[in-house]
């Protein structure tokens, strides 16, 4: 009877471990089929451009621009910060939009008015009133001069250029004339091929957009400034590059060039996306070094670090976002659209996963929102997700 | 599994659900996150700690709670005729 009793009391136990284990793989298997599944609904309809996907996110931002977004949307606790999110957000929208409608033409009735409304805002003195306040004066009003407002007038004049080339109109031509005669002017002078963004600050990245628009306004034009463009991008790539990481040094001193902080992914990667419209080549070295350096993946789920190997991390800033264990919150964002210019898929993905865990996008209405991005980060995900558009 | 349990089961799974939808307002409507992106402004810390709770609801949902509802459904199932193999075992 005793052992009859043990038998069973050995049966039991054995079944109730079986159980356990059972629960234990059923506890541990899920997050590494889940999350990838979850989050990456919907990744390969945006590499591959279908408007289905990008339309509801196009949508989305269609509403931020169409209700309007002023400065006191933007809660940063810096007015300079906020100032620039907000030229950020219509930058950005414009882009995005444009690229949609250079993917998909049949979209453009529907967006090159809202493209419209974003560039005619990116031109009010109000939404430049951020640089103005850090320069003492207008950016538009002092073109002659030899003061560098390089990241107003650079990222203004990629708009610009891809306005004209997408639209073929020629609404914003005289601005689009004069900025690129200014940039090139400036540049032309700068012994480090390099221009200020703001009194004493000079930022590669912000070169990187103002460089490009110069080769893109040439290409849309066909006007000739390539001695120019070539000799500019040879010193991004190499002056102002990390020889060992291949990473742009984040900020530099545009009279000797000296750096002033280390390389990163944030700067380099939102550098790689606009050097895209200029010069594919630069663009393509900056993406491999970003893929070579930072990338690091999990589970199906990529991020990109904002420091290379063998450098002290920092706790991030506006440029990257929060640094968490490293990861960029920026660059890895700014990656996805190299990643898709490069024809990346696995490394898209695996960004577009961190994306969609972080930025936790809803559907409503047949419109996409990101709820964590606010409208600067909607838009920056438009014009990310569908980079590559615009040939 | 026993009534009692499937409602335990089903109360969690609702309660996880309504904190989840809740959340997503809170960070749609009041866009804490924008206060996460910018850490060199000078941000209020409640916004930080809000979009950092939501950022870690939202790592539990999509990571933890599905292997941790299915475990317990598991659970639930298998150790009920454990359960009453045991108390008839007793009986006896």
């Amino acid at each position: 009877m005793s052992q009859t009793n043990a038998t069973r009391a050995s049966r039991t136990r054995r079944r109730t471990w079986t159980i356990r284990i059972a629960a234990a793989l059923l506890f541990l298997t899920p997050p590494f089929v889940v999350p990838r599944l979850w989050c990456g609904r919907g990744a390969d309809a945006f590499y591959d451009g279908q408007l289905d996907a990008v339309r509801p996110l196009a949508e989305g931002v269609a509403t931020w621009v169409s209700d309007g977004i002023g400065q006191s949307d933007f809660d940063t606790g810096n007015s300079c910060f906020d100032g620039e999110w907000h030229f950020g957000t219509y930058q950005m929208a414009a882009l995005g939009l444009l690229q949609v409608i250079a993917a998909h033409p049949e979209t453009r009735e529907r967006y090159l008015p809202l493209v419209e409304k974003c560039v005619d805002r990116l031109l009010e003195p109000e939404i430049r009133a951020f640089d103005t306040s850090a320069w003492g004066n207008d950016a538009m009003s002092t073109l002659d001069s030899g003061q560098g407002h390089c990241a107003y007038l650079g990222y203004l004049n990629i708009v610009l250029c891809a306005y004209r080339k997408v639209s073929g109109q020629s609404k914003y031509d005289d601005p689009n004339d004069r900025i690129t005669a200014a940039l090139v002017r400036r540049l032309g002078q700068a012994p480090q091929g390099i221009i200020e963004t703001y009194p004493d600050e000079a930022y590669p990245v912000d070169n990187c957009a103002a460089i490009a628009s110069i080769a893109f306004y040439d290409r849309v034009t066909g006007a000739d400034h390539s001695e120019l463009v070539g000799q500019l991008v040879r010193q991004l790539g190499e002056a102002h590059t990390d020889p060992q990481s291949g990473l742009l040094y984040q900020a530099v001193d545009h009279l000797t060039g000296e750096k002033y902080d280390k390389p990163r992914a944030s700067g380099t990667a939102l550098g790689a996306y606009f050097m895209s419209f200029g010069d594919m080549d630069l663009s393509r070295r900056m993406y491999a070094a970003l893929r070579r350096s930072c990338a690091a993946r999990l589970a199906g789920f990529a991020a990109i670090r904002e420091y290379p190997p063998g450098t002290k991390s920092g706790q991030g800033d506006i440029d990257s976002g929060p640094v968490v264990l490293g990861l960029s919150f920026s660059g890895t964002g700014f990656t996805l659209a190299t990643a898709r210019i490069n024809k990346d898929r696995e490394l898209y993905k695996g960004l577009y996963r961190l994306g969609c865990l972080v930025g936790a996008p809803i559907n409503r209405a047949r419109r996409r929102t990101f709820v964590c991005g606010g409208p600067l980060g909607n838009s920056i995900m438009l014009a990310m997700l569908t980079a590559g558009g615009i040939p | 599994m026993t009534t009692r349990h499937a409602r335990r089961i089903g109360i969690d799974l609702a309660a996880l659900a309504v904190l989840y939808a809740v959340s997503f307002y809170i960070m749609a409507h009041f866009r804490v996150m924008e206060a996460l992106l910018a850490p060199g402004g000078d941000s209020a810390r409640i916004y930080v700690a809000v979009a950092v709770t939501f950022l870690l609801l939202r790592f539990f949902v999509i990571f933890l709670a599905p292997g941790w509802f299915l475990a317990r459904v598991c659970f639930a199932v298998l150790s009920r005729p454990l359960e009453s193999q045991t108390a008839s075992a007793d009986t006896r």
